[in-house]
């Protein structure tokens, strides 16, 4: 039964000390037992909890912190509000260490075109990427994550403009992209939004606003 | 209906179906290993699981004999942790100690269905709650030290709600 081996002692057992604090130990192991279930249990709970309750969950305890860091957990990411340089870094450190990351949400958010970088940089495998009303994003480097990020399912550029047209240009290349959402972008013509209905071959459902209300164009 | 005895940590035996203990995945590999005889009455050790949480294990697996076996976890499925029936929430609105002494028992004896909605039930107890609050809820010592803690709080700033 090799299960049972999963049951370690504790580990802060105090063996130094006499056997009456033994007992006591033992006693508050029992009752003060959450910060030593095993990794696997720890996870389990740990997969049901969203972005926030992971971040309060790090904030417990070491054990815990160190069970909340396990890219497992982080499928998805959301940026929102970072106005410092210090927050961006943080950000792209995340980025770094969840490898396994399918879907980012950026929006409000100070240097957007550093966190796209390291995007794709890190993440080539990433499938839902939504950018909201991040102005003087670098058109040149979104054309960089369409590039590398080649297995993007959705799209969501609500807000987020690009005064180099080329880039609309460019939206063909991503061959599994089924949801696109262009609403609010300004500079866009009628005629991208044709070329994009036409050279997208697998898209299912694109979005721009007209009269400030989304409408759907089918494809 | 053959029957096979449960032994708890403490020495007290309890007759259960073998159907039923075999809801544990840990006693039925042991029963097929061993080739255990169905016709004795062999007695199973569990020196992980005293009485009083064998009893809730014995208690929670009677109800949920019938029950389709529970399927594989799918990492794309979305966890949802609202669906607990109500006989299940009521059968853990236990204390802390005993919901934790439950997990490890479900966790060592292989019990997916018991281990799942354990683990569901501490992740509600977990959600909303700033870290202070899970510490106090699960009586978990904060072993940081104030300098670790104010990096693990700045780390985690960015993402605060706003």
């Amino acid at each position: 039964m090799n299960k049972s081996k999963k049951f370690s002692l504790p580990q802060s057992l105090e063996l130094s000390e006499n056997k009456s604090s033994l007992f006591r130990n033992e006693f508050e192991n029992t009752v003060k037992g959450y910060n030593r279930l095993p990794e696997d249990v720890l996870l389990r709970i740990f997969s049901h909890l969203n972005q926030k309750d992971l971040n309060s969950v790090q904030q417990v305890c070491q054990k815990w912190k160190q069970g909340a860091l396990n890219p497992s957990l982080w499928k998805n990411l959301k940026f929102q509000g970072l106005h410092t340089t210090e927050s961006v870094n943080m950000a792209m450190r995340k980025i770094w260490m969840f490898e396994q990351l399918e879907e980012i949400y950026i929006k409000d958010v100070m240097e957007a075109s550093a966190l796209l970088r390291q995007i794709y940089r890190c993440l080539p495998n990433l499938q839902y990427l939504i950018i909201r009303y991040c102005d003087n994003l670098s058109c040149q480097t979104m054309k960089a994550v369409l590039r590398k990020c080649k297995n993007l399912k959705l799209l969501d550029l609500k807000g987020t403009s690009f005064r180099d047209i080329s880039f609309y240009d460019y939206l063909p290349r991503l061959e599994h992209l089924k949801v696109l959402n262009l609403s609010d972008n300004a500079s866009l013509t009628t005629k991208d939004m044709i070329d994009i209905s036409l050279n997208c071959r697998n898209l299912e459902e694109f979005y721009v606003s007209l009269l400030k209300t989304d409408t759907k164009i089918s494809s | 209906m053959p029957q096979i005895k449960l032994q708890s940590s403490d020495g007290e035996t309890f007759a259960v179906d073998v159907e039923i203990a075999k809801c544990s995945v840990t006693i039925k590999t042991m029963l097929e290993d061993l080739g255990m005889d169905e016709e004795e009455e062999e007695v199973v050790p569990l020196p992980n699981v005293n009485s009083a949480i064998l009893k809730k294990v014995i208690q929670w697996a009677t109800y949920h004999k019938d029950d389709p076996p529970p399927p594989e976890d799918d990492e794309n499925k979305e966890k949802r942790t609202d669906d607990i029936s109500s006989w299940d929430a009521d059968f853990l609105k236990v204390d802390q100690g005993t919901l934790f002494e439950l997990i490890l028992a479900a966790n060592y004896l292989d019990i997916k269905g018991l281990l799942d909605v354990t683990c569901k039930t501490v992740a509600n107890m977990i959600k909303g709650k700033a870290p202070e609050e899970i510490r106090k809820t699960f009586n978990i010592k904060n072993d940081f030290t104030a300098s670790e803690e104010e990096q693990v709080r700045k780390e985690n700033e960015w993402c605060e709600e706003k």
